[in-house]
């Protein structure tokens, strides 16, 4: 109960900062080139295994797009407290630029959103609650665009794929009938 | 004398279909090799059918000349039709915002269904007259001295559309006027020679779609949540087709970045400009890193690099950015100028830059081998048809060359784009890895890009690659924090984690048939 409230409270502190900046809760700012980063990232190696660490380790990574640095920071977080929203929300966020994974996406944020919507939170965590709602509900609904794109995808490539067929089984007909054809006889003085 | 005229009308308008017909498909299904594929196997199956439907017309037919003249009437007509058509049978068939990585297969498709459609008909139509003309001039001349001539003058014609098609009506033209004057043409020419000059006046009708915007212009454009895509030039070269698009604000009305895009556009550039900015993101902000690796962050000696397939330029903002202060010079080698002159007028460089770069127009393995001993580094970013990657320019000959014109130390950094995720671990990417470490040894790195399908990979000739560490300590200021992003150890892969393959030579390359498949399969 106390990690869960220093997790918490490490989230929800930042939290403000995101609200303020719109940037992801735990983070210290986004660096703001690659030697920035590279130092923060060196000064975060040998931060240990806590939850705030591997809360900046994501926090850093992911923005940059470092997925497989991210994806550790978020395996550990994860381990730490499987059932915490906040990971929760990273997990999907995170798997949310993998192709494979949108079906598995989007039925993960709306288990994520069923489950928010019977939590009764304290105020301090309300803030955190309705932030992380928010994040799922915009992730949702990018979600929910693409596989509209992928499903008008999936149609055209069916269509293509029978195409060949159907303009032969055309060109068939037409040859068919022209087949029937018989020219008439030349008109006198005609070459 | 008409009836070679026919023949050689018939075999011009043929031929030049072929290439025209790649030409006016390639906005929206690309031109990769399997279009051309599809389109070549559909002419020559539309040509054979076309001969044996014309000789049996011949055998049965009273009025053979008038047959002819109203084949190509005809043709001439179908023709017009399909231009008419064809772009909103595209329209139809493609989805709105398509990837790249998912078009292989529905351009498969859609091309050979399209060249069935719109190209087989008036082909076929063409093919049967040369047998009809035999039958004409048989009669006065014997069927093997007729059959010859009409031959002779059908090749001598089909020829001529050929090259005629391609060096000079697409460039000074554009592909749909060429084809709308061709099927004009053809129904002029049926009308004269079935002494109906009344009819002339059809060959109008193809002319019509004329009226409207060409509707390729705006075919496979990219995207962009919030933004709108303004096409600011287009241009057709000996080539291909090139498009200047600026992504703008929903709103704006001016500004935004700015992309060169090649045939079907969709999602993907082959140069990338940021208004005020020197790094236009994504893979060409990595190539940033070929001067660290060259060790090139210390000292202040003169530097020279040669960038292949250089388009617009985009990677050499990058690359000035971390030279900072250094003298250096550059040769951009590019095979299309038309590339180079929408750049310049499009996608300019910063200031400065352009100065100290020098352009060059041709095929970069063969340019290169003018290239003095000792570059510092090489960029190699050359594809063609989108996404396919030279054959010539795989091979771990071609890299034996380039490590021979570079010093001890000097890199070569060479973007790859793959159809996925998956396509780094073996594939076609595999195979150049291979050959790289032929050439190069095991001085070889593969990157990562951040939030992309492509990698790049760097080799170094005759001395290892500084360890990430001492990467991430040469990082100058103000490099894109995706830059770091990429070179953390889980984005970067060498040694036994390199992905594998057996390397393409010169002699035994199947790099087309490789990512054919690639591609073909990431569309599934």
């Amino acid at each position: 109960m106390r990690g869960a409230t220093r997790r918490c409270r490490a989230t929800g502190a930042a939290v403000a900062l995101a609200l303020l900046g719109g940037a992801l809760p735990g983070q210290a700012g986004v660096p703001a080139d690659a030697r920035e980063f590279l130092e923060r990232q060196r000064d975060l190696a040998g931060a240990g295994p806590s939850w705030e660490a591997n809360l900046a380790r994501f926090n850093l990574a992911y923005p940059c797009g470092a997925m497989a640095e991210a994806r550790e920071a978020l395996d550990a977080l994860s381990r730490l407290a499987p059932a915490d929203p906040t990971a929760r929300y990273y997990r999907l966020e995170l798997n949310s630029h993998d192709a494979g994974l949108l079906e598995q996406s989007r039925a993960g944020a709306a288990r994520f959103l069923a489950a928010q919507a019977a939590v009764e939170s304290d105020p301090e965590t309300e803030v955190l609650r309705r932030w992380l709602v928010a994040q799922v509900e915009r992730l949702d609904h990018g979600l929910s665009i693409e596989q509209l794109r992928r499903s008008e995808v999936a149609a055209s490539s069916i269509r293509a794929r029978w195409l060949p067929l159907g303009a032969a089984g055309v060109l068939a007909l037409a040859a068919w009938a022209a087949a029937r054809w018989r020219p008439r006889a030349a008109a006198p003085g005609a070459s | 004398m008409s009836a070679l005229l026919a023949a050689a009308l018939a075999g011009f308008a043929a031929l030049s279909l072929e290439i025209l017909g790649v030409r006016w498909l390639a906005p929206w299904f690309g031109a990769t090799s399997l279009v051309w594929s599809n389109q070549i196997g559909v002419v020559l199956l539309a040509l054979a059918a076309g001969a044996a439907w014309g000789g049996r017309l011949a055998r049965r037919s009273p009025a053979p000349w008038r047959i002819a003249a109203r084949l190509l009437a005809a043709a001439g007509l179908l023709l017009g039709l399909g231009i008419l058509l064809l772009p909103r049978f595209c329209t139809w068939l493609l989805p709105p915002a398509l990837h790249l990585d998912e078009a292989a297969g529905i351009a498969l498709g859609g091309s050979l269904g399209a060249a069935l459609l719109f190209f087989a008909p008036p082909v076929l139509l063409l093919a049967m007259v040369a047998p009809l003309l035999v039958e004409i001039r048989a009669a006065a001349r014997g069927a093997g001295r007729a059959a010859g001539e009409i031959s002779a003058a059908g090749t001598l014609g089909s020829l001529l559309g050929v090259f005629a098609s391609t060096y000079l009506a697409v460039p000074l033209l554009g592909t749909r006027l060429t084809l709308a004057l061709l099927a004009a043409a053809l129904v002029a020419a049926g009308a004269i020679l079935a002494a109906r000059p009344r009819h002339s006046s059809l060959a109008l009708l193809p002319l019509l779609p004329l009226l409207g915007d060409d509707p390729a212009r705006l075919a496979n454009l990219p995207r962009l949540d919030g933004h709108e895509s303004i096409v600011l030039a287009v241009r057709e070269s000996p080539l291909q087709r090139l498009r200047v698009v600026e992504l703008r604000a929903s709103g704006a009305a001016a500004g935004g970045e700015r992309w060169l895009q090649m045939n079907e556009g969709l999602d993907s550039y082959q140069s990338r400009w940021l208004p005020g900015s020197a790094w236009p993101g994504g893979y060409y902000d990595l190539f940033a890193l070929a001067p660290l690796y060259a060790g090139l962050e210390l000292g202040d000696g003169a530097c020279e690099f040669w960038s292949l397939g250089h388009a617009a330029g985009s990677a050499l903002g990058p690359v000035a950015a971390v030279l900072g202060e250094r003298p250096w010079q550059a040769v951009g080698v590019e095979l299309d100028a038309a590339a180079l002159e929408l750049g310049q007028r499009w996608l300019p460089l910063a200031p400065g830059l352009a100065e100290r770069t020098e352009l060059r127009v041709g095929d970069a393995r063969l340019l290169l081998r003018g290239a003095p001993p000792d570059l510092d580094f090489v960029l190699l970013d050359a594809y063609a048809a989108q996404f396919e990657i030279p054959a010539h320019l795989a091979t771990v000959e071609f890299f034996q060359e380039v490590a021979g014109h570079l010093r001890p130390g000097g890199v070569l950094a060479v973007n790859l784009g793959t159809s996925s995720r998956a396509g780094t671990r073996g594939g076609p990417v595999g195979a150049i890895v291979a050959g790289l470490r032929e050439a190069f040894g095991d001085h070889v790195r593969l990157h990562e890009v951040p939030f992309s399908r492509n990698v790049v990979v760097f080799a170094r000739h005759q001395a290892p690659l500084p360890g990430l560490d001492e990467l991430w300590a040469a990082m100058p200021a103000g490099v894109p924090r995706f830059v770091g992003g990429a070179c953390l150890s889980g984005q970067v892969f060498e040694g036994e984690a390199l992905p594998a393959g057996l390397p393409y030579c010169d002699d035994r390359n199947p790099v087309a048939i490789e990512q054919a498949r690639e591609w073909l399969g990431a569309g599934r």
